[in-house]
């Protein structure tokens, strides 16, 4: 009995300390994790160059010019060529190389665009920011850890359930108790959420930030996205040999029809080109099976390969000849990037992304309410530095889409200004905690200055691109009316927190001892 | 502090990561005649970049001076503007960036040197809040425990 005690007690201090240690790293990953899975949407908002009204499901040919626009630019040599096409994630059509610089045409006029780096900016940014990535050489790692102390937050915080509920327990009306039954509420809720998410991301963290060095000094293609280096590693390109003897090819499209007849449980996303426009050219498609999308995710492609010259199958590398690690590892994988599933999917997991963020919230909130009884100037400032991470986090991302559209698109460095701006932005609301004495008024200011810089960015992203909100609705323009109205509704919700905050008792609580106390 | 250091490792990192590419290198080497010849290397292997598209662009106005295709067998050679640019090397959805070399008798056309300045001036506006957060948070902690003593 005594035994179990001293357990339950260490078990008990060990949830806290390390649920303190992991809290923010991973509070950080959960909230830029829960913007990512809209970053197929973003990507699109965020880039002029991928402002157009789509058409019907993403028709583009590009039959007479593929063979010029290859010779154009130098992608006739002996390495494969990649061809993206457009979809949900991308609109535009894309053409890339190894260590080649990529190509995008408009899939309805077929121009070639000159889309900059920067274009990507807001997505890319959150998405490192979500990895770690940013801190260079211990950013992943050290998320990776955050994400074993989850587990075991979430395993030892469930068998703490279990011990508490035997013990007799009588709840009192306090902000603890309170603060208690939502974290168990939401912990226990979201424990598969949390399991998935928290196992999968201390994989890629951990088992990733150490092959990361190493593709990229392999330098394959699209080294700074953590989804794109997951493909190159795991994707052996099949080595056809070449022949220097030119010969016509069956045009595109026909070789796409020839592919989807031959395979068409194959829902067809890209194409790799070999030796193209010569003898013994091979065209493979590759893409998910529409019957089993997870097992065929991003790192178990499944894919079709066609003679060039005259459409007949070279090759057909369907389900059942993959092999079973990679099925498995696909279903992994596909369980953290939901690669091909669009919108209804997204918003369900980003719902149960913003519950696990409340999650650790309120188990912060469980110790400041420990340490609000204490006396000391310890309790106070952590409660402060804890507000300039925890909230001043949202508006330092609220900047960054507003900075987007505000600054030109051809400002030099202008990645560096913009993820400057957001660190340094952030710096201000951390010395921002400590200057203003009111805890209201600071939380109050945070929330107010987002939703204003949400409106903002929604607004000269109109006046720059020339979509306003009400242009994308009557032109169709589905994708920037939803990313629109996504950053208006939200800075509506922050604003009705900000005023709930500054009339709730809860927080004038914490105003009352501390450092600033009788100053 | 935790956070400190951790915001100023993350500003380390939006300086890695600008206009670079890791493994990777732009090679600028003056000729004769004030030609430039320009190479894309990778680090590790020394194997040459092959394919890659070249651009001067310029600094004053932003305007391309040229653009060309590198060639793996021989380095890109190329007449240097007479105005301050930029040499832009594309690598899939990335690019180098150095600023390019002047001529012999100067550029004709000056622009002030952007290097580092964005990095510079945001990375010193961080700092500058986190030290005021120090002393802020400081003189707090100097005022309560004066008053508790």
């Amino acid at each position: 009995m005594i035994a179990k005690t001293v357990l339950f007690k260490y078990l008990y201090r060990s949830h806290t300390i390390i649920g303190l240690l992991v809290l923010f790293l991973f509070y950080l990953s959960t909230y830029f994790g829960t913007l990512t899975f809209f970053m197929p949407y973003l990507k699109v908002w965020e880039s002029p160059s991928r402002h157009f009204v789509p058409t019907f499901e993403h028709t583009f040919n590009i039959d007479s010019s593929l063979e010029s626009v290859l010779e154009q630019n130098h992608l006739l040599g002996a390495k494969p060529v990649e061809i993206t096409f457009p979809s949900f994630r991308d609109p535009l059509f894309k053409l890339s190389s190894e260590s080649q610089n990529s190509l995008y045409f408009h899939p309805q006029t077929h121009d070639v665009l000159n889309v900059a780096k920067g274009e990507n900016l807001v997505s890319t940014f959150f998405n490192e920011l979500h990895t770690g990535i940013v801190a260079p050489l211990i950013g992943m790692p050290v998320m990776g850890v955050a994400s074993m102390g989850v587990l075991f937050l979430t395993l030892g915080g469930f068998w703490l359930f279990l011990q508490k509920r035997k013990q007799t327990f009588t709840p009192k009306a306090t902000w603890r108790h309170t603060w208690l039954s939502w974290h168990k509420i939401t912990g226990l809720g979201l424990i598969p959420y949390a399991l998935i998410f928290a196992c999968t991301g201390a994989f890629l963290g951990l088992m990733l930030s150490f092959s990361h060095p190493f593709a990229w000094s392999a330098s394959s293609k699209e080294e700074s996205s953590m989804r794109k280096l997951v493909s190159p590693i795991l994707f052996v390109q099949p080595q056809y040999k070449s022949s220097e003897t030119k010969a016509p090819m069956l045009a595109f499209s026909k070789l796409q029809a020839l592919a989807q007849e031959e395979y068409p449980r194959l829902q067809i996303v890209g194409a790799t080109l070999y030796h193209y426009g010569k003898e013994g050219a091979k065209v493979r498609f590759r893409g998910f099976d529409k019957e089993n999308v997870a097992q065929s995710g991003r790192v178990n492609r499944l894919s079709i390969t066609l003679n060039g010259v005259d459409g007949s199958v070279v090759e057909k590398r369907a389900l059942e000849n993959t092999h079973s690690i990679s099925r498995a590892l696909s279903a992994f994988y596909y369980v953290h990037f939901v690669p091909d599933e669009t919108l209804g999917m997204r918003v369900i997991l980003a719902c149960f992304g913003a519950a696990l963020a409340f999650c650790l919230v309120s188990g912060y909130l469980l110790w400041a309410e420990k340490k609000l009884h204490q006396k000391g100037w310890l309790g106070d400032l952590s409660n402060r530095v804890s507000i300039a991470v925890l909230i001043g986090i949202i508006p330092s991302s609220a900047l960054v889409p507003f900075l987007q559209w505000i600054l030109a698109f051809d400002l030099f460095d202008k990645e560096i200004w913009v993820r400057g701006s957001f660190y340094a932005f952030w710096s201000f609301w951390l010395f921002y905690c400590v200057f203003e004495r009111s805890i209201v008024t600071i939380i109050a200011r945070m929330l107010k200055t987002s939703a204003w810089l949400l409106v903002l960015a929604v607004t000269f992203h109109g006046l720059k691109s020339g979509f306003f909100i009400w242009q994308s609705f009557a032109l169709g323009a589905w994708t920037l009316f939803s990313m629109d109205a996504l950053f208006l509704v939200s800075a509506l919700v922050l604003f009705l927190l900000a005023k709930k905050v500054e009339r709730a008792e809860l927080f004038y609580r914490y105003e009352r001892k501390g450092v600033f106390d009788g100053y | 502090m935790g956070i400190k250091l951790w915001v100023v490792v993350l500003l380390l990192g939006t300086h890695l990561f600008a206009h670079k590419i890791e493994g990777l290198t732009l090679v600028m080497t003056p000729l004769e005649n004030d030609v430039v010849a320009i190479e894309g290397k990778l680090k590790g292997s020394g194997k040459k970049l092959e394919g890659n598209k070249v651009a001067f662009i310029s600094m004053i106005d932003k305007r391309i001076l040229f653009e060309d295709f590198l060639d793996g067998s021989k380095p890109l050679h190329v007449k240097i503007p007479q105005e301050s640019y930029w040499v832009y090397l594309y690598v899939g959805d990335q690019d180098v960036v150095e600023e390019g070399i002047a001529p012999k008798a100067g550029f004709l056309k000056m622009a002030t040197s952007q290097k580092e300045r964005a990095y510079k001036t945001m990375g010193l506006i961080s700092l500058g809040f986190i030290a005021l957060f120090g002393f802020v948070g400081g003189y707090r902690i100097y005022r309560y425990n004066h008053k508790h003593h």
